[in-house]
């Protein structure tokens, strides 16, 4: 018991941590209202939580899967799917687009169940099963796509991302994509049953828990919320991007570290996760408006990151 | 135990500082602008590309030298080749009550949503460099992408006599720049019966995925190769690269588009090479010109404006190629 002791057993009780994870925010957010004058207003409110929605839905798909001890690589590729499915359905002129985003939502939890099952059942290492999903996914897209984007897209879905009641509705979906998956993670025995895996496999396994069930509907659930995901991206840039959501997996696992999830599993929540992702955005939205260079944007990043790393690794040295 | 909440404390600390840095330099920054605005009215003008390429970056410099000038603070945001962080960008100009937008996009379609929002808040919208098909941007300045096709091509046909195939290099989808360049290519060729494209695909504007892709092709066709189109140089390099390894330089004949330094000392070396100049400088002095005037409510003629190309031989090419 030296040194480090008090603060191990401060931040031990998730209070305190959270309170620095909401203290950077709100230090973030006092800053640039004061550094620049266009950022507190809410015009540019509206801005950051339209352009949250997208790595939000990811970073609370990636939530679920961390807090299950592993990690999705995959999500990106999987969003860049669903949206050229989309696309190629919901074409100007069809009255039944929706069809589209229906589709999509099944492929894209198809993609997630195929993830699943090779981790749940195959036992395939978690970083290794999705890095190869993130480039099958990726060709998937691309050759069903012809590498070109798809646009001329019916105005009910292009149309999704103006409406707006008080907020935007694709931060509706975002909000309320959080609230549901909060009443899972919390209220029933399958959000119980993630912490319980991640936490301790042999433990949840003898105690009745079928873990390779849990493990293959967190990977469809993940799946589920890509395309979710895809179909705000799509209608946001109004047209369906083989391109789109490169790299965005890396957004999504910042911002549930940020948010104080252990990437070794049985630790996190989607309202911390939902905090990193505003963390990220504002830090985004506030230093375009300053107008930093993109350079200085991924140096900062980088520093929140390992903060957020830090307090995590001192939390779990015991 | 105090140590450890010090560590915390001091890493909040740091990450302020950085924001302090950044910050800083940008502070500094508008206070000088504030003090040349005292006169006249000054106009703000948000610069969003695709990302800073060798092209973009002259571009940039050309508007920065110009921005004074014309009473204008230039915001510049890079797109990163990411056409959602595009059009976040252009909402946060909006936002910021810019007078005037200048816009690179990376796609010609997923930008459309900043261009309605900027025409409803009343923000003039300038497309630069690469064209939006679209009826509420106010005004483009950039290539004429078509003719740049059809000299690149022209070149390569003409050394040939009309008579022989040819491997074209098309850019990433989604660009007007490759549509059109596609399109003044393919003019070319359907007037030309003795040429046949063996293999038209893209390097995605990539000299080391061209190199890769050339040397597939020298593998499947190998001396059937007569000549080499490419989009851009940076691809027309790397496909020569290819030639080169295979020693069949000497016999194909390469034209690219851009006429980027590299490109123009291969032509002064005497390779079969030839590219098309388009004027980073010209563009960017006449795009910042343009988004200050319809800023100010002036109009501007013509509404779109396409810059002449210049095609790039061993003849002229002393006249691009800027010593140093």
């Amino acid at each position: 018991m030296d040194k480090p002791a008090l603060l191990k057993t401060a931040l031990k009780n998730d209070k305190i941590s959270n309170f620095i994870l909401f203290f950077v925010f709100l230090s973030l957010f006092v800053f640039f209202s004061f550094s620049t004058t266009s950022f507190f207003n809410t015009n540019n409110f509206m801005n950051i939580l339209r352009q949250s929605a997208v790595t939000g839905i990811l970073a609370t798909a990636m939530t679920f899967v961390i807090i299950s001890g592993g990690i999705d690589l995959s999500v990106g590729s999987i969003l860049a799917f669903a949206g050229v499915i989309l696309g190629s359905i919901a074409k100007t002129g069809n009255d039944r687009w929706w069809l589209g985003v229906i589709a999509a939502l099944i492929c894209a939890s198809l993609l997630g169940l195929i993830n699943g099952v090779l981790i749940g059942k195959y036992k395939v290492v978690p970083f290794i099963q999705t890095l190869a999903m993130l480039t099958i996914g990726r060709g998937l897209t691309m050759l069903y796509a012809d590498g070109k984007p798809i646009s001329d897209l019916a105005q009910g879905l292009t149309g999704i991302a103006k409406m707006s009641f008080m907020i935007p509705v694709v931060a509706w979906i975002f909000i309320i994509t959080i609230i549901i998956s909060h009443l899972i993670l919390y209220y029933t025995v399958f959000g119980r049953s993630i912490y319980a895996v991640g936490g301790n496999e042999k433990a949840a396994l003898i105690s009745g828990i079928d873990t390779v069930k849990i493990k293959i509907m967190v990977y469809t659930l993940s799946g589920f919320l890509c395309g979710i995901s895809a179909v705000i991206l799509t209608s946001r840039v109004s047209s369906a991007l083989p391109r789109a959501g490169d790299g965005y997996e890396m957004d999504a696992i910042a911002a549930v570290v940020i948010g104080g999830a252990s990437l070794s599993g049985g630790r996190g929540n989607v309202w911390c996760t939902l905090i990193g992702v505003l963390i990220i955005n504002i830090l985004g939205n506030g230093m375009d408006l300053m107008n930093i260079n993109s350079y200085g944007q991924q140096i900062i990043k980088g520093v929140i990151i390992i903060l957020a790393v830090f307090l995590d690794s001192v939390k779990n040295k015991e | 135990m105090k140590k450890s909440l010090l560590h915390v404390a001091a890493s909040i600390l740091f990450l302020t500082m950085v924001l302090g840095i950044f910050g800083c330099g940008q502070s500094s920054e508008t206070t000088e602008t504030k003090e040349t605005t005292q006169n006249s009215k000054k106009i703000t003008v948000g610069f969003s590309v695709y990302w800073m390429s060798e092209f973009s970056t002259l571009m940039k410099q050309a508007m920065e030298e110009n921005a004074e000038k014309l009473g204008v603070t230039l915001l510049v945001a890079d797109g990163n080749m990411d056409p959602q962080k595009q059009l976040a960008q252009v909402e946060n100009f909006i936002n910021q009550g810019v007078d005037a937008i200048l816009c690179a996009a990376i796609d010609r379609d997923g930008i459309i949503p900043g261009v309605e929002q900027a025409k409803a808040a009343g923000i003039p919208f300038v497309g630069i460099n690469m064209y939006i098909p679209n009826e509420n941007v106010t005004a483009y300045v950039g290539p004429n992408d078509v003719l740049a096709g059809e000299l690149a091509a022209g070149y390569v046909v003409n050394s040939l006599n009309g008579t022989g195939n040819v491997i074209v290099i098309e850019g990433g989808e989604g660009f007007s720049a490759t549509e059109d360049r596609r399109t003044g290519i393919k003019k070319v060729l359907d007037a030309n019966p003795g040429i046949t494209a063996l293999a038209i695909k893209t390097a995605n504007w990539d000299r080391s995925k061209a190199v890769t892709l050339m040397e597939n092709y020298i593998q499947a066709y190998g001396d059937k190769i007569n000549g080499v189109i490419a989009h851009n140089d940076e691809m027309a390099l790397g496909a020569a690269q290819a030639l080169e390894s295979a020693g069949m330089s000497d016999k194909v004949f390469i034209g690219g588009i851009d006429a980027i330094k590299d490109a123009c000392i291969k032509i002064k070396a005497g390779s079969k090479y030839a590219t098309v100049f388009q004027d980073p400088i010209l563009e960017g002095t006449l795009g910042l010109e343009y988004a200050a005037r319809l800023a100010k409510g002036e109009t501007v003629d013509p509404v779109e404006n396409f810059i002449n190309m210049e095609l790039v031989t061993s003849e002229n090419v002393s006249l691009y190629l800027k010593e140093e």
